[in-house]
């Protein structure tokens, strides 16, 4: 960061080209589908969510709503992470439309970070009146073990510990 | 290929900048934000891609294809793309993020740094030959000599004695 001679501080031209880079189009504080692809091989935990119904939010209420609640998680999701004692040794990414991922250095973040999101995911009122925003998640050492959790776990729409799960809770309807 | 600070990799050479274009597609009668590209050296780079994968269904990954320039330049009918710098450029007024009123009550202003205050400019002027020192001041942009206003050829005569070793000026403590 360089600082002006009146204190203000301008964002170094390689930091911009990194946030061009590595940042979602959408939400601040998440990185986008080509940092999701490239943190994939880097040791640590992952996290997979996705929501939960989000095609009947575009259905019923149109693609714009849909767009402000992606955003509304992307941003529970970044500001868990940026207020967690994990701050440093985790990562959101948005690797498609609905769908988020979640890496940590420790395994017990993951489980930590779920529950924040949930309690923030709570404060987001009704969509519509009618559609309660949920996300489904599923945890692994891996991306695909993350996703197999969570598939598993949209399967029995219920809160298991799967085969997967490094211990902790693979689904969580939030 | 360098590295950034969280271990990501930018995969360009140094001094080759990418140019970023967000695409946009129209879904029933409104336009929405689709993905992002990076076109690297004549490669495409598809960065976010939201509806399943319809950007990098245009522009696929890799060396950029003459069916991909044409589209770069003349997209389908449902699709809108924008070049990142033209944004940035303000050529894209309806992609600057609207505030509400609401939220400008929460707008914090930035803070000018503060700065110690200076001491007072009060000096002590000898000059050879003087018995005493006279006291100089600056005040609102005049010169005061024993707090009579001086004619700017005085003070510059005074300045010509400072620089020239026949007088001095020092701070009155």
């Amino acid at each position: 960061m360089a600082q002006t001679s009146t204190g203000f501080t301008l964002p170094h031209p390689s930091e911009r080209l990194k946030k061009d880079m590595y940042d979602d189009a959408a939400i601040p504080g998440i990185e986008n589908k080509m940092a999701f692809r490239q943190t994939q091989d880097v040791p640590g935990y992952w996290m997979t969510l996705d929501m939960n119904s989000f095609r009947d939010i575009n259905a019923v209420h149109g693609h714009a709503l849909g767009d402000s609640v992606i955003k509304a998680v992307g941003t529970a999701i970044s500001q868990t992470i940026l207020q967690s004692p994990y701050a440093k040794k985790a990562r959101g990414f948005r690797a498609g439309g609905d769908n988020f991922a979640v890496w940590a250095e420790t395994p017990e973040a993951l489980p930590y970070l779920l529950r924040q999101i949930h309690t923030r995911m709570d404060q987001i009122p009704l969509i519509g009146g009618t559609h309660k925003v949920s996300i489904g998640a599923g945890m692994g050492r891996t991306v695909d073990e993350a996703n197999q959790s969570l598939a598993q776990a949209k399967t029995t729409k219920n809160t298991t510990l799967g085969p997967h799960a490094i211990g902790h809770v693979t689904h969580s309807t939030l | 290929m360098a590295q950034t600070s969280t271990g990501a990799v930018l995969p360009h050479a140094p001094g080759s900048l990418p140019k970023f274009y967000e695409v946009f597609c129209e879904i029933k009668g409104s336009w929405h934000l689709a993905g992002k590209l990076a076109i690297i050296n004549g490669s495409s780079i598809v960065l976010c891609d939201y509806y399943d994968d319809f950007v990098e269904s245009l522009f696929p990954n890799g060396p950029v294809t003459p069916e991909a320039q044409v589209r770069l330049q003349n997209p389908p009918a449902n699709v809108k793309i924008v070049a990142q710098d033209d944004v940035r450029n303000g050529m894209h007024l309806d992609r600057i993020q609207s505030m509400s009123l609401a939220d400008g009550q929460n707008y914090q202003a930035p803070v000018a740094p503060v700065v110690p205050s200076a001491r007072p400019s009060v000096f002590h002027y000898r000059r050879i030959g003087m018995l005493q020192p006279h006291i100089i001041e600056f005040v609102g942009g005049k010169a005061l000599l024993d707090g009579k206003q001086l004619a700017t050829d005085e003070l510059a005569k005074i300045l010509e004695n400072v620089s020239n070793g026949v007088g001095s000026l020092r701070y009155k403590s």
